[in-house]
Order: structure tokens, then sequence, then C-alpha cells
């Protein structure tokens, strides 16, 4: 069964389409969902959460309609918000009780599994004290703690390494792997980092102007990355892109003198060369893609930028 | 097992589906028990009542033999204000109705704001800081209903109005009853009590709406708090001005004193003057905190889809 199923998903703010016929389908496990400001990626976690309407099209959570029973969806689903979240007044402890009471667990074991839970985010020693007086990295931890405390198979998490230093990064995304690989929580893990995500999802999502942009495993992306050349070639670009697909080779991307260029496996950039040779122009330079779901990223976010030009 | 080696337990107990109102409530109110500042107003509020406990207690200890005093018309009381009469108290222990009296100094004390400079005081954050730290989102990510929030928060700010109000009423009904001569005083004035928890939920109401409304408005506590003091200050001196230098008792209603006192003097058995109809008192002892809590749902609703 696939965590997230959304069909042809549309909402509007005003004039600005936020979604646009937005049809995905997220599967179990631990998958990124990426996107620049202003893709759709709040927009979408609301609607999934049930606290937005969608204009039109559907949206399932682990197998419930989010319109129709949204208040089931949030019984099953943990979230941690992006932007702080406490109550002023309570201590961690308290706070995270106080989320386990909210979800529908009984006073005593949202007590109990509050310190359990405080204890597996690593703020054990610090649950008597109140969360405003908690770090930065604490207080991730604590709206983690507070996320997964009534024990929800879909933990939604909006950017859960938000300000944090390279060790406390470290320690959240060594929970979330830990949450996926061990207790099989499903997690979709909403960030601009796309080292987070690279570090613990071994699936993507990306999305661009309310649509997505590319979907797959990272393994997938990367591969589509690792043939990815940037060329810079002076000649006639046409009879340059024959020669290349008479090698089974790609021209995806210009600008000017500089074209991206997708080479078929084993990806020998000889290739490019000998195409340019035959189509009569000089190759001035050649530097492979950035192999990595950065590369990626930037190209999706890129062509979409093309595209609107 | 320490609990610190127990990692990440599945739990696959029961799930309570009922409304988390009153867990709202009490979560909104346990945090602010702690402060001190409220609570040293609180018992500055009570000072009407330790008033009257002590005048009880003394007059039934000397035994004065001031018996019947009348009781003056609800036209005056209504005109005069807020003053206090110790002659109705003590016309009150030799078995005279003693309704009115639990009835004046409720609406004394409302008509002087304690209720509402109460709950502004404790609860101008319930919405307000709710929104400043984020935390309005613990509640919404959750199976929790804007009518549980809503609820919830009311039930927490009208029960520090409730505190000044209902809890000294009810104490001194508990004394007039431990010392009355007449030992059925207990069963027969029972019916007070009621009238008490009735009139003091309507105080409470006005009060919380209030500031629910400019917490729902502001952000910051500080400026609810004074937010609410001012307007209702300005309701009150408009009130007083219709009624004292313009001498239009009618228009008196604006003043929060007035309309509630009268909304709820029935409950004790008392008539209304001529110049104040009851469905008046109805309109605008109900009517203004229902539009500010009106007001104050619409707000929740603009709060998540922004948040």
């Amino acid at each position: 069964m696939s965590s997230v199923r959304t069909v042809a998903l549309e909402r509007s703010f005003g004039n600005v389409r936020a979604l646009q016929g937005l049809s995905l389908e997220i599967p179990e496990g631990c998958v990124g969902l990426l996107g620049p400001n202003g893709a759709g990626k709040s927009t979408l976690l609301k609607i999934l959460m049930g606290l937005l309407e969608p204009d039109s099209g559907e949206a399932h959570v682990l197998g419930i309609d989010v319109t129709a029973d949204p208040a089931e969806v949030r019984r099953i689903v943990g979230y941690m918000p992006e932007m702080d979240a406490y109550l002023p007044g309570l201590t961690g402890a308290e706070a995270v009780r106080f989320a386990g009471v909210m979800c529908g667990l009984p006073s005593g074991e949202a007590q109990r599994r509050a310190h359990e839970i405080l204890y597996y985010v690593g703020l054990g020693e610090a649950r008597y004290r109140r969360a405003e007086e908690y770090s930065t990295g604490m207080r991730q931890r604590l709206r983690l703690a507070q996320a997964i405390v009534h024990d929800p198979k879909l933990v939604f998490l909006d950017e859960p390494t938000n300000g944090l230093d390279p060790k406390g990064r470290d320690e959240i995304l060594a929970l979330v792997r830990d949450l996926a690989e061990k207790h099989g929580k499903s997690v979709v893990l909403c960030s601009h980092l796309l080292p987070d995500v690279e570090a613990v999802c071994p699936r993507v999502v990306m999305l661009r102007e309310g649509r997505v942009a590319l979907e797959g495993s990272v393994e997938d992306v990367r591969r589509l990355e690792r043939g990815m050349f940037r060329v810079r070639y002076v000649g006639d670009r046409g009879r340059f892109e024959a020669s290349l697909r008479e090698r089974r080779a790609e021209l995806r991307a210009a600008d000017g003198e500089d074209v991206t260029v997708q080479l078929a496996e084993p990806c020998d950039p000889r290739d490019v060369f000998l195409a340019a040779a035959a189509a009569g122009g000089v190759v001035r330079s050649l530097s492979s893609s950035a192999q990595n779901l950065e590369g990626a990223f930037l190209r999706a976010v890129g062509e979409s930028a093309g595209e609107a030009r | 097992m320490p609990v610190f080696e127990q990692g990440y337990r599945p739990y696959s107990g029961p799930v309570k589906r009922s409304s988390r109102a009153l867990a709202i409530a009490w979560e909104s109110i346990r945090p602010r028990m702690r402060w001190w500042v409220w609570v040293v107003f609180a018992m500055f509020c009570f000072w009407p009542w330790f008033v009257f406990a002590a005048v009880t207690f003394i007059t039934l200890s000397v035994q004065t033999g001031i018996t019947r005093v009348p009781v003056p018309p609800p036209a005056d009381i209504f005109r005069g204000g807020s003053e206090i009469r110790p002659e109705s108290l003590l016309g009150m222990m030799s078995g005279q109705n003693p309704a009115h009296v639990f009835w004046e100094t409720l609406n004394d004390a409302f008509a002087m704001g304690y209720p509402v400079y109460i709950t502004a005081i404790a609860a101008a954050g319930l919405l307000a800081a709710d929104r400043r730290t984020g935390a309005i989102q613990i509640y919404l990510a959750r199976p929790v209903s804007r009518r549980d929030y809503f609820v919830g928060k009311l039930a927490a700010a009208a029960f520090f109005g409730l505190l000044v109000t209902a809890l000294p009423a009810c104490l001194y009904w508990l004394e007039c009853a431990l010392l009355s001569e007449d030992r059925m005083y207990a069963l027969e004035k029972s019916w007070i009590l009621l009238s008490i928890a009735g009139a003091a939920a309507a105080y409470a109401l006005w009060s919380s709406a209030l500031v629910l409304f400019w917490s729902s408005l502001l952000a910051r506590p500080a400026l609810v708090g004074i937010a609410s003091t001012i307007s209702y200050i300005v309701l009150l001196t408009l009130g007083t001005v219709f009624r004292t230098a313009m001498d239009r008792p009618e228009f008196g209603i604006v003043s929060p004193g007035v309309a509630v006192g009268g909304l709820v003097a029935p409950l004790f058995g008392l008539e209304l003057p001529e110049w104040l109809p009851w469905t008046h008192c109805l309109a605008a002892g109900l009517g203004l905190p229902a539009l500010l809590l009106w007001v104050v749902h619409r707000r929740l609703r603009a709060v998540e889809v922004v948040t």
C-alpha cells in the first residue's frame, strides 16, 4: 500500500495555483519531498494533514481519504512542523505528554511514553526543563518527540534539520533513519537540504510549480546524472545533435555554446569528442555534471525556470 | 528495565476518540496556576466578600438585634452603581430574602471589572501565545477539531472569571449557612447556589469573550491585557455618562455591569426597573459576547490556513 496517493490535486490561492493537477504516489518507507520555495510542498502537506481542502482532486493517506476523515488521518500520522511549536510554561515531558493526550492516548500511557520518547530522542536529561529554555537543536528533538509519541504509522517531517549544527543534524538524521529502518515507520522528509534527503531517503519526489518534476529512487536519479556532461561546443549544433544521436547520446539542454549531453551507459566521454569531430565542430571543454541529487534537483528546477521563460 | 534502555516502544493500546476540549482547557490553566501575579490579584478581588464575611461574623457574634431592613428598589440599585450596603446584609441574616446581596456583590465585582482584569491578566495569552510560539500547530496537527480547541480555550478563560465570582460567592453562602440562626437556611436557600452559578457563568462568559477576542487579534499577551482593560473601561464610562450625566438610564445598558447585571437579576428573584427591559439585557449581555466569540471562531479558521 502506498503511504500517500494524490490524483489530479488542485489548489489555488487567489490567482496563484499552488498545486496544478498533482498526481503522485509515495510508497511506504522513507521518501524525500524536495522542491524550491513555492513548489507546493507546504500546501501538499496541509492538504494531506486535512488542514486545507483541495479545490479538486483526491488525496489519500495510508488509504484514508483526507477530505472525508481528516481527524482519522491526523490520528495515524505524526507531523513535525518546520517552525517553532511549544506550549509556553510546559516542561519537555509535559509538552510531549500533552501531544500524546491530544492524539488520544490515555493520560497515564501518554505520560509513560513521553518519558520514553524523550530518552529516545536524546532529551532524557532535559525533560524537566521548560521548552522555552531549550536550544534550537533541543527544540527540534522536542518537535520530533511530539510527532512520534503516539506511535504513528507515517511521519511528515518538515525541514527537521533546520538551524542545526553538523553534529545535531547527523543525530536527527540517525533518528529518522532508525525510525524508518528499525521501527518500520513511513517517513516523508520535506527538505531543501539535499544531502539530508540523500542521507536517509532511498526515494525522492521533486515538486515544481505544483507538479511532480522528478520522481524515483535516489539511485535512479543518480544514474540519470551519471551520464550527464556539460560541454562547450563550437560548431553547428544541429549536426552535433544528430551525431550524438547516432552514438545513443542525447543533447538535453543548451545555453549559448554550453550544452548538456546525456550519454548512454557505459558513459564514455570520448563519444562526445567523436560526435563533435563527425559534426565538424570543436569541443572547447567538457566536465561531468555533479553526480548527486543536487545536480538533478538543480536541473529539474532549472528546466522549470527555462520553461517559464 | 530502565526507561532509557527501552528505546522506541510501539503502542497498540486504546485510543480515545472523545472531545479534547477539557484536556485543552486544563493544559491551558495548569501552567498559569504557577504564576503568582494573578493569584495575588485574585485575592485582592475577593475583598468585598471578605468584608461581608467579616461583617456577618461580627454581627452574629455580638447579636446587634438589627433585623429587617428594607431592600432598596431595583431601580435605585441599578441607578446607584456599585454601592455596598451593609444593612442589606444584616437584613439577610434575619431571614429576609438574601439573594439580592449575592447579586449585588457579584455585580459590583463585575462592574468594578474584577473578572475582566483577572481574565486579562491570566488568560491574555491563551490564543496570542499559541500563535506566537507556534503551539497552534501542536493542536492542528492532531485529531483536535476547531470546536474542541475553541471550547477548550473558552473554558480556560472562563475559569479565571469564575474564580473571582463563583468561588467567593459560594464560600460566603457557606459561611451564611453555617452561621445562620435558621437551621433550614442551607436547604431553603440552596437555590441561591444555582443563581450564583448562572450569574457567574454570564459574567465569566462576557469577560472571556472580550479577552479572547483581543487575544485572537493581537500577538502579544501584554497588548491583549491592555486592550481588554481599556475596552471594558470605555464601555463602563459610556454607560455611566449615559446614566448620570445625560440622565438617560436606558442607554446605560452600554455598561457591561448594567447589561449582564440585568440579564442575571431575575435569577436572584429581582425585578428590573421599567426602563431596563430584560430583552435588552439579553441582547446586550449575551449578544455582544456571542458576536465577539463568533469573530474568535472565524479568526481560528484564518490562523489554520495561514499556519
